[in-house]
Order: C-alpha cells, then sequence, then structure tokens
C-alpha cells in the first residue's frame, strides 16, 4: 500500500512538473521583452451617402506611434457573430509631431448596399525578421449599413 | 626450513589421528537412521520417494513461471492472468488499458493539434487562447497516462499473484489426483507420510 502511494504521489509530480513549451517566438508571456501594439480606439465607419453610383465605407481610427504599431489589419463580416476576413493591410505612416493626435484612415471600395461590420487590429514586426509581426487584440465590431 | 617441515608433518598426523579416534563407525552404518527397519519399509520408502517425483513432475509440467507470466503482462497488459485462466481479470485489464492509452493518445493528438496552431499564430488572443487549449487536454492526457502506468505495474504485481494462485491451486488438484494418500496438503504445507 505504501509502495502504491509513493508511486502515485510520484506520478503527480511527474504530471505537476511537466508542462507544453511556449516554443512561439511571438509569445509575450514566454518573451517579455516583445513589444505588444495597443487597441485600436475612436473607430468611425462612414457609408458613402444615398442615391450615388459608387458606395464605399470610409474607416477612421486613432493614429499609433510607428514605435508601438507598424501597421494595421481590417477586418469584415456579414454578422456581427459570424466570420470576419482580413481585408486589407493598412502601413502605420508616420505623422508630423505636431499632429500626434491625427487619425489614420482607410477605405473599403466598392462594396454593394447593405449591412457590414468591420474590426480592426494594430500589429507590430519583431526583430530583424520583418515575416514575423506580432498582432495585437482585435477590437470590438463597428457596424455600418451602405444604402442604396 | 627442516624445523617448519617436521611442524608441518607433526600437525598433519595429529590430524589424522584425531579424525579416525571422532568417525563412529556403527553411528555411519546404522539403517534406522533413514527411517526404516527392515526391507518392507525401506520400500515402502523408495515407493514414497517415487511418488512424491512423480507429483513433483507434474506439478512443475503444468505450474506456470511467474516471471514468464509478469513478462507477459508487462508486454499486453492482462496476458498474464490469461495464461493463469484468471479470464475475468484479464479482460479487465486490458479493457481498462486500451481505454486509457486511447484516451492519452486521443487527448495528446488533441492538444498537440491545438500546439501547433498556437506555434503558428501571430495574433496575441489566438496565442493565448490555443496554448491554453492545447495545455488542457495535454495535461488531461498526462494524467491518463500516469494512470496507464499505476494500472500497468498494479497488472504485472497482480499477474504474479495470480501466478502464484493458480500454481497453489495445481499443486493441490495434482495432489488429489495422483498421490496415494502418502501426500496430503495440509495449512501449514506439504505432509508426506512414510
Amino acid at each position: 500500500m505504501k509502495k502504491m502511494i509513493i508511486l502515485i504521489l510520484a506520478s503527480l509530480l511527474m504530471l505537476l512538473g511537466c508542462s507544453l513549451k511556449r516554443s512561439n517566438p511571438l509569445d509575450p508571456v514566454a518573451h517579455p521583452g516583445l513589444q505588444i501594439p495597443q487597441d485600436i480606439t475612436e473607430i468611425i465607419a462612414t457609408p458613402s451617402s444615398t442615391h450615388t453610383t459608387d458606395h464605399w465605407v470610409r474607416l477612421s481610427w486613432k493614429w499609433q506611434n510607428t514605435q508601438v504599431a507598424d501597421g494595421y489589419y481590417v477586418y469584415r463580416g456579414q454578422s456581427y457573430n459570424g466570420t470576419y476576413q482580413r481585408l486589407a493591410t493598412v502601413t502605420n505612416t508616420p505623422v508630423p509631431s505636431d499632429t500626434l493626435s491625427s487619425s489614420i484612415s482607410w477605405t473599403d471600395s466598392p462594396v454593394v448596399p447593405g449591412d457590414y461590420f468591420y474590426k480592426l487590429s494594430a500589429f507590430k514586426r519583431q526583430g530583424s525578421d520583418s515575416g514575423s509581426a506580432l498582432e495585437g487584440h482585435i477590437s470590438n465590431y463597428k457596424y455600418v449599413r451602405v444604402p442604396q | 626450513m627442516k624445523n617448519i617441515l617436521l611442524f608441518i608433518i607433526l600437525v598433519f598426523t595429529c590430524n589424522l589421528i584425531y579424525a579416525v579416534e571422532e568417525f563412529d563407525i556403527n553411528k555411519f552404518a546404522n539403517p534406522s537412521k533413514y527411517g526404516w527397519m527392515n526391507y518392507d519399509e525401506r520400500k515402502e520408502f523408495r515407493q514414497d520417494l517415487y511418488d512424491r517425483q512423480k507429483l513433483l513432475q507434474i506439478y512443475e509440467m503444468k505450474s506456470q513461471s511467474i516471471t514468464g507470466n509478469m513478462i507477459k503482462s508487462a508486454l499486453v497488459p492482462g496476458w498474464g492472468h490469461f495464461s493463469v485462466k484468471a479470464y475475468t481479470k484479464g479482460q479487465v485489464f486490458l479493457g481498462v488499458e486500451i481505454v486509457l492509452l486511447g484516451s492519452s493518445v486521443f487527448l495528446y493528438d488533441k492538444s498537440m493539434e491545438k500546439y501547433k496552431k498556437y506555434k503558428n499564430a501571430t495574433q496575441i488572443d489566438a496565442i493565448e487562447t490555443n496554448y491554453d487549449d492545447a495545455l488542457s487536454p495535454y495535461q488531461y492526457s498526462l494524467a491518463i497516462l500516469s494512470l496507464y502506468g499505476l494500472v500497468w505495474i498494479y497488472n504485472i504485481f497482480d499477474a504474479a499473484q495470480a501466478t502464484e494462485d493458480y500454481n497453489s491451486n495445481v499443486w493441490s488438484k495434482t495432489v488429489k489426483e495422483y498421490s496415494h494418500s502418502s501426500v496430503s496438503l495440509t495449512p501449514t504445507g506439504i505432509e508426506v507420510r512414510f
């Protein structure tokens, strides 16, 4: 019985000692030095006006410092809880220091009239490897209706 | 040198004399020391001896090796039990081990699928979610594997116990079937009557 208890304890210790290695180079827990992009704020979605031939949606959001974000991903979905597809990658262009509070914008065009849901996130390339970019938190959806 | 040689010869001679004095030829030649007093008793003793040898031979043929059955059970859980006709126990061990190993492999596979997604993820939420999703089944897989190991060890231990019981049963059956009432199984051991 004693041997059995020792075996059980040894197995539990073995279990506690084993964990999955955090091997992702973009994992902030494993690499605390990584720069995590900030959340996107102040998102404004403006649809094209009624009775126009060209339909579009203009998105604008608060600009982030280039030290924090290298660019932004734009996602679009047909419903708020449906699948969102990455639509575009917007490069984060530096702005003059006197206009730090300015926003950045992107236009989704052409679109057919209807309901659209947009989400945004910022990304930051890590280290010298331009291929590995850490994407920050994806924003809440922004609903917009494009009229006929 | 001469003195040493003389001393050795003296010691050897004394030893021989002492040995001759101690040896009792009557005691050595006394036939009663074997438990028989006449030819009939001696014959009976020989018959008993043959009977016992026969029983042992039959027992050795029918009995199972404990080490062998332990190895069998180590290779395939329950195999040792099947060998000693403990079919229910064998089926239980085999079934439990298959279920445990299968569950552990299934969960490990599920965990690795999520872990692969974690390794390829670039979005901060996806990284965390996939890691958590991979970790949980991985720990369950390890826990079940530990349980599998414990059952596996107990299965080997129980195979040894079952083989001992089987051999004991074989001996008692052999004694019942083949003995001419000269050998009997008692609670304290085997009793041989001369």
